[in-house]
């Protein structure tokens, strides 16, 4: 029954976005309020719509209902309910049903906040959404179908089975006893707590770049090109920027327990894929605060937008379509062509309308640079290195080697040396220019001001690099990253303060509630710079882990200990279980000693699933490091263990943690309106 | 069975019958014969310390096989790889370090069988080129693009009389600045102007 409500659910929700595109369009065309009100409300049905075919997915995997092909392929009777449930985006039909249903989520929200502000926009905007979502629907309908089901065709003189959503005549269901002995289980490497939330963070932050998106087009296509639509998608942009963020953290963190290798980013074309989005995301957020203050950058923003949804749809296509694997692979791929056809179509639509716009030559800037030592100028110099980082990485990750293979017939992987090479002065000078950015006024600064305000974190981050270099940190490297990083802290820092100490000293407040009133008075700023602090948390994670890693490997007998730094690890103990769903484990007892004293005891183990063996760490975690061991091989009195020391790598997460959390604050709606607070602080002041 | 060959003769050695020391001739040989087993022994194990003391250790082979590439799963580390391809290639780098070879020949060796995909900087030096030069190339021109976009927003200023609007007090105001460090009256009421020209 899940299947058939499923597929009745599916197909509605497709015919009314095509629904909703011709009747917005048309609508927004013929100035027809009727029209657009009807396309309006058929993009708000795709949402129940939806909720009912993926709810009906959701219950055949926790039900069991292994004639649906989707569920024999990721579930098996003895995964646990919590998998079950993520197995809902355990491979690619799931996904996609589910990028679909948060597309309309999106959808229906912009509608609910931004109709009334931008009725002018909204028409279009919708039928742009709505295209999107139909595209995906389409692939979930006609080519990856998670209503699918086993049947079995009586055509002699064999019988056949096949996947499909609708019942072939004379087909009978396979036995229920043989669907279950045969199916399949979800990845083993799905199988962590991380998966849990990573994906759809991922998916939260694809689909919410689409917003703005949508957003530009309509002004392209209506002629509105104020920054009426920046205003309306710049917290559309931030909660996409937010989930894109938390998504790629998460997806570090699960490399990190999961793929067995002491890392969290391996500059793999799959997290590239995810990455490139966000740096051009980040570089249109830096830019638009251009546009709303000084009317300036039309053209730039409108290319950058477009570029995040373009660098969203590619990423989609590369992952989902085996073009990484294999540039030849996407001829296997049934959604490889279509996604790369869509990805070209919005693309080139998209730019086809800028040009024309811009030859119209409504897209010049209402003023023009005063100053190259001016806040917008360091913004376009922040621009100038996330697009380099975007392009050198995209180059890495797709271009070379489908160049490579297509031109010269030459298979390459380009590994993390190369990425290194040019990616690491690129970040050294986004930091740098981090710091810079906010002790530029906008407009003008003075190099005699600029310079004033240089004096105090510059001060602090020599400081601070003598004290490292005083407690033992002697390489130049290492002295140069921490440096960088700390100089943005210590700027966004020193800005809270300085605010801070000047509402205090002015309006006579205390400590605490000149912070608050800061904050509450400048959202975006002040949580801007949290997520200034945040990038500078997770840098410093990141040059200790990468510069300080400690590798080694050891084969040993029980009993025996490892030695590495002041740190040995004992092999106490190797035991065989079978853990509640199946899987085989090879588990080693350890004893982790620190200069002689007893510290953690841990379980790395290798659980041996059908598919593969995954190793899973054991870590002893502290604020200074982790002791990080894997179990690579070995048997009741020998085995083999790899140690890994990651100096501050928690930091990566805390800074995640702190970067997210900034980025609500910016993006928080007011809770007090500004004029009131104003009043009530001009009384205080007297 | 190989006879024991008769004793060199020796510069001591001084008519038969007996020599010098007096020891017999029985003796000498088998003193002759000792000393050579026992310069033998000592060559032999000495090499055995010295191999030992070259014996590759698992970080020697990670060390290498971290460069390197799974030839069966793309883009998966072959120091990171259980898969049966990466197990046997881990244990050729291992026989190719024992042989005395070192990391860059080991990489080239693979590279020369397998292509250019088991590495993650390509050898080939089109290959390389373009994994090098390109980024620089993409950066040049981001900067390049930055740079005529002031040069163009430059040229424009000089154009354009009067001075920018507002750039008296956007960003804090000129008077305010030859004070050098903003006053906190000032340094908050830049605040509120920022805010100000948002909304």
């Amino acid at each position: 029954m899940s299947a058939e409500i499923g597929l009745a659910a599916l197909t509605l929700a497709f015919a009314l976005a095509l629904y909703a595109i011709f009747a917005s369009a048309i609508g927004a065309r013929r100035a027809s309020s009727q029209l657009v009100l009807s396309g309006r409300n058929a993009a708000l049905l795709t949402f129940p719509a939806l909720l009912l075919a993926t709810g009906a997915l959701v219950v055949a995997l926790m039900s069991e209902q292994y004639q649906l092909s989707y569920v024999y392929s990721v579930t098996d009777p003895q995964t646990p309910a919590l998998y079950r449930f993520t197995a809902l985006w355990g491979a690619q039909r799931g996904s996609l049903l589910l990028w679909s249903l948060l597309m309309s989520v999106f959808t229906c929200a912009a509608i609910g906040l931004n109709w009334r502000s931008e009725r002018h926009l909204m028409p279009y905007a919708v039928a742009c959404m709505m295209a999107t979502l139909a595209f995906f629907l389409g692939l979930s309908l006609f080519i990856e179908n998670p209503f699918e089901r086993w049947w079995i065709l009586p055509a002699p003189p064999a019988e056949q089975v096949v996947s499909t959503a609708l019942i072939p005549p004379g087909a009978i269901a396979p036995l229920e006893a043989n669907l279950r002995a045969g199916a399949e289980g979800l990845n083993p490497l799905l199988r962590h707590f991380g998966m849990v939330i990573h994906p759809p963070m991922l998916y939260l932050g694809f689909v919410g770049f689409t917003i703005p998106f949508a957003f530009a087009l309509a002004a392209l296509a209506a002629g509105d090109l104020s920054t009426g639509w920046i205003q309306a998608t710049r917290r559309w942009s931030l909660i996409a920027w937010i989930c894109l963020s938390g998504g790629l953290i998460l997806g570090g963190r699960w490399a990190y327990d999961v793929l067995g290798w002491g890392g969290y980013w391996g500059w793999d074309p799959v997290e590239n894929a995810a990455f490139l989005p966000w740096l051009v995301g980040t570089a249109f957020i830096h830019s638009v605060m251009i546009q709303e203050k000084r009317g300036m950058l039309k053209l730039w923003n409108m290319i950058l937008v477009i570029a995040t949804f373009s660098a969203v749809m590619f990423g989609t296509f590369a992952t989902r379509s085996g073009v990484i694997e294999s540039v030849h692979s996407f001829a296997r791929s049934e959604v490889g062509f279509p996604m790369l056809a869509f990805w070209a179509v919005m693309t080139l639509v998209a730019l086809a309308a800028l040009l024309w716009r811009w030859r119209r030559g409504e897209l010049r800037d209402e003023r023009q640079f005063a100053n190259l030592l001016s806040r917008e100028s360091l913004f376009v110099l922040n621009n100038v290195v996330f697009i380099a980082l975007f392009l050198a990485i995209f180059w890495g990750s797709f271009g070379l080697p489908i160049t490579s293979e297509l031109l010269l017939g030459k298979e390459v992987t380009i590994g993390p040396e190369t990425f290194e090479f040019y990616v690491v002065p690129l970040f050294i000078a986004m930091y740098i220019l981090m710091g810079l950015a906010p002790l530029s006024a906008w407009s003008a600064t003075s190099v005699r001001r600029f310079g004033a305000g240089l004096k105090a974190p510059l001060a602090l981050t020599i400081f601070s690099i003598v004290a490292l270099a005083l407690s033992g940190t002697s390489l130049a490297v290492a002295a140069l990253g921490y440096g960088v990083v700390l100089f943005a802290g210590f700027v966004a820092l020193l800005e809270i303060f300085r605010g801070a100490r000047a509402r205090r000293r002015t309006l006579d407040e205390g400590w605490l509630r000149a912070v608050t009133a800061l904050f509450r008075r400048n959202q975006r700023r002040y949580g801007g710079y949290i997520v200034h602090l945040g990038v500078t948390v997770i840098g410093i994670g990141v040059v200790a882990s990468t510069v300080f890693q400690t590798e080694t490997q050891h084969t040993i007998l029980r009993g025996e200990a490892i030695s590495v730094q002041d740190y040995s690890l004992r092999f106490d103990d190797f035991i065989r279980a079978q853990a509640v769903d199946g899987r085989l484990m090879r588990i080693a007892a350890v004893t982790v000693f620190r200069a002689g004293g007893e510290i953690a005891r841990l379980r790395p183990r290798i659980d041996d699933y059908p598919q593969m063996p995954m190793k899973i760490a054991g870590a002893h975690s502290t604020l200074e490091n982790d002791f990080y061991v894997l179990l690579m091989g070995g048997g009741e009195e020998r085995a083999t263990f790899r140690i890994y020391i990651n100096p501050l790598v928690n930091l990566v997460w805390w800074g995640g943690l702190l970067l997210v959390f900034g980025t609500v604050i910016a993006a928080y709606p007011k809770v007090v309106p500004d004029r009131v607070q104003h009043k009530r602080e001009a009384r205080i002041a007297g | 069975m190989n006879q024991p060959h008769p004793p060199a003769p020796s510069p001591r050695r001084q008519g038969g019958g007996g020599n010098a020391n007096g020891l017999s001739p029985r003796f000498e040989f088998l003193g002759f014969t000792g000393g050579i087993i026992a310069l033998l022994v000592s060559i032999v194990a000495g090499a055995m310390a010295k191999a030992q003391d070259a014996s590759v250790t698992d970080n020697d082979v990670i060390r290498v096989a971290e460069r390197m590439y799974c030839p069966v799963c793309e883009n998966i580390p072959l120091d990171d790889c259980e898969t049966i391809a990466c197990v046997e290639w881990k244990a050729e780098i291992r026989a190719q370090l024992e042989a005395g070879a070192s990391d860059h020949e080991i990489i080239n060796s693979f590279v020369a069988r397998f292509g250019d995909n088991v590495v993650g900087v390509p050898q080939d030096p089109v290959l390389r080129a373009l994994a090098i030069i390109m980024p620089l190339l993409a950066t040049a021109l981001a900067i390049g693009c930055g740079v005529s976009a002031f040069r163009r927003f430059g040229s424009q200023r000089k154009l354009s009389l009067p001075p920018p609007r507002g750039s008296h007090n956007e960003g804090g105001g000129v008077s305010e600045e030859r004070a050098g460090e903003m006053s906190d009256a000032a340094y908050r009421r830049r605040l509120e102007e920022d805010l100000r020209r948002r909304r």
